[in-house]
């Protein structure tokens, strides 16, 4: 069967989002096809979550080519745009990026309310049943400046996928051996497991070994691809050890 | 020496006012684009959404207009006890009382009214504006809203812009009507010899229909000014929290000054009808 190339990447140059004129990852080739487990590592500040930005159509690159699902970014219109981060789910790092005026469940309807022409029962029924599998049913009505930042990006996940999605990135979600962490890879490994593409940005390799399909590294302004979980295994250097925290 | 100090001057006045010309020439161009992507936005996506969008524009109704009408009415009464009601003692004291409409609708209704109530709107809203965009910036909600397929330009600044339009028209008519009625009351208690019947018939009389429109126009235009000015300075830059206070500050500097200016333009207009 040929592979679905969703989104691609060519020789592309990564920058913040927000414009800044630094490169953070040159010559970037990256290509995710339907169904791929990504997980993206490298320093904190090397560019991880930059380049996730960039692949999910959120950031112009400065140079080079980026295709989403077939479609040029450079010379998308509007309709396209709008038509791709429909189908593309998005969790920010460091509690989610929650409108803070709203509550957790308006965080939660936004989308459905905006793009679609559900009554305000059957989105309600909606946003009741994701923020029940994420846990956090019972704070629906707080502001989400009430949770800590870990609750928040779960809520950030319910945000992200109440509209149903073909790829998520997930930006840096909590990592170790702990109860969130483990919900995170569970939840993660479930989604993949329905069909999803998922795109990981995290620190730490070692505890996606037995989830991801595909590791890459953001260092020193490259962006390098690592391979599957046995040659990350099987990975040497300082830098990498240092970094990855590979066991 | 004289063509030494002559280059020098030259050259100050080209890394000073020049520099402030272009700098001023650019930031008209840019935020006139801004204006021209918002009204395209407004025009096409007004109806779009509505369930989230219209309690927003709602929302700054509320904040920008209901909120602010005491100090409106504060200020309204002041400036009808404290001006209009002088005026019109003053214009009956030299016999003069047949031009109290023609000065009350020049002076309150075409000028000080919508100029007085959109400074007001945009040291209250328009300031907040450019904090809560800025921050919100700043704290990378436009790219999520990107990320959720939003428009950010209809969903933060279109509301925005209908918002503060229609408050700064309405807060005006209110300011004008009670500037008018404490007119007539600092008249009456100074025993001004003119019935209330009059006092307002001669305000009819001299209020004509271009008036209405041009009122109606100009506290929209302010309105829309002064939130797509905030806006620009809120949205259009990436920022960081250091930088707001300094963006809040240049936002209100020439959201002043574009006023002034749509006001002289209507100075002009106001010849003509």
């Amino acid at each position: 069967m040929e592979t679905e190339w969703i989104i691609e990447l060519e020789e592309v140059d990564v920058t913040h989002p927000e414009g800044v004129e630094t490169t953070l990852a040159q010559g970037v080739q990256w290509r995710i096809a339907r169904g791929d487990f990504w997980v993206v590592g490298g320093p904190p500040g090397a560019g991880k979550s930059s380049l996730l930005a960039t692949a999910a159509g959120l950031a112009r690159p400065r140079s080079g080519v980026l295709r989403i699902f077939g479609c040029n970014a450079a010379e998308a219109t509007e309709a396209d745009q709008i038509q791709w981060r429909r189908r593309i789910g998005f969790v920010f790092e460091e509690g989610g990026r929650l409108f803070p005026q709203l509550t957790v469940a308006e965080n939660v309807a936004l989308a459905l309310q905006y793009h679609t022409a559900l009554t305000e029962e059957e989105i309600a029924a909606q946003v009741e049943q994701w923020l029940e599998r994420v846990g956090l049913s019972a704070h629906a009505n707080l502001p989400p400046t009430r949770l800590n930042e870990v609750w928040q990006q779960r809520v950030s996940l319910a945000r992200a996928l109440i509209m149903p999605k073909e790829v998520l990135f997930v930006d840096n979600p909590p990592v170790g051996r702990t109860r969130d962490g483990t919900w995170w890879r569970k939840q993660l490994r479930e989604l993949a497991a329905d069909g999803m593409t998922v795109v990981v940005g995290s620190n730490d390799f070692s505890l996606w070994l037995d989830t991801a399909k595909q590791f890459a590294l953001v260092q020193d302004e490259r962006f390098n691809i690592l391979g599957g979980p046995d040659q990350v295994r099987a990975g040497t250097g300082a830098a990498w050890r240092e970094y990855i925290m590979v066991d | 020496m004289v063509v030494a100090a002559s280059k020098s001057a030259w050259r100050i006045y080209r890394e000073t006012t020049g520099n402030w010309i272009i700098r001023g020439i650019d930031l008209l161009r840019e935020v006139g684009a801004f204006a021209v992507i918002t009204i395209g936005v407004t025009v096409t996506k007004f109806n779009l959404a509505s369930r989230v969008v219209h309690p927003l524009i709602y929302q700054q109704v509320w904040r920008a207009g209901v909120r602010l009408f005491a100090m409106v009415a504060f200020i309204a009464a002041a400036l009808g006890l404290v001006i209009v009601g002088q005026t019109v003692s003053l214009l009956t004291r030299v016999g003069a009382q047949e031009y109290i409409g023609t000065v009350m609708v020049t002076v309150v209704m075409r000028e000080l009214g919508p100029l007085l109530t959109a400074l007001l709107v945009l040291a209250r809203a328009g300031t907040a504006n450019v904090v809560e965009l800025g921050t919100a910036r700043a704290m990378g909600e436009v790219e999520v809203l990107e990320s959720l397929g939003i428009d950010s330009l209809h969903y933060l600044v279109m509301p925005r812009v209908i918002g503060l339009a229609v408050s700064v028209f309405c807060l005006a008519t209110y300011l004008m009507v009670i500037t008018f009625g404490c007119g007539w009351l600092f008249a009456f208690v100074q025993d001004v010899p003119m019935t209330l019947a009059d006092y307002f018939g001669q305000l009819g009389q001299a209020m004509r229909w271009q008036d209405f429109l041009l009122f109606a126009l100009k506290t929209g235009l302010f309105g829309s000014i002064i939130a797509v000015v905030s806006c620009y300075h809120g949205l259009a830059r990436p920022l960081k929290v250091e930088d707001v206070s300094g963006v809040t500050t240049r936002a209100v500097v020439e959201a002043v000054i574009g006023c002034v200016l749509l006001d002289a333009v209507f100075i002009v207009a106001y010849l003509f009808v």
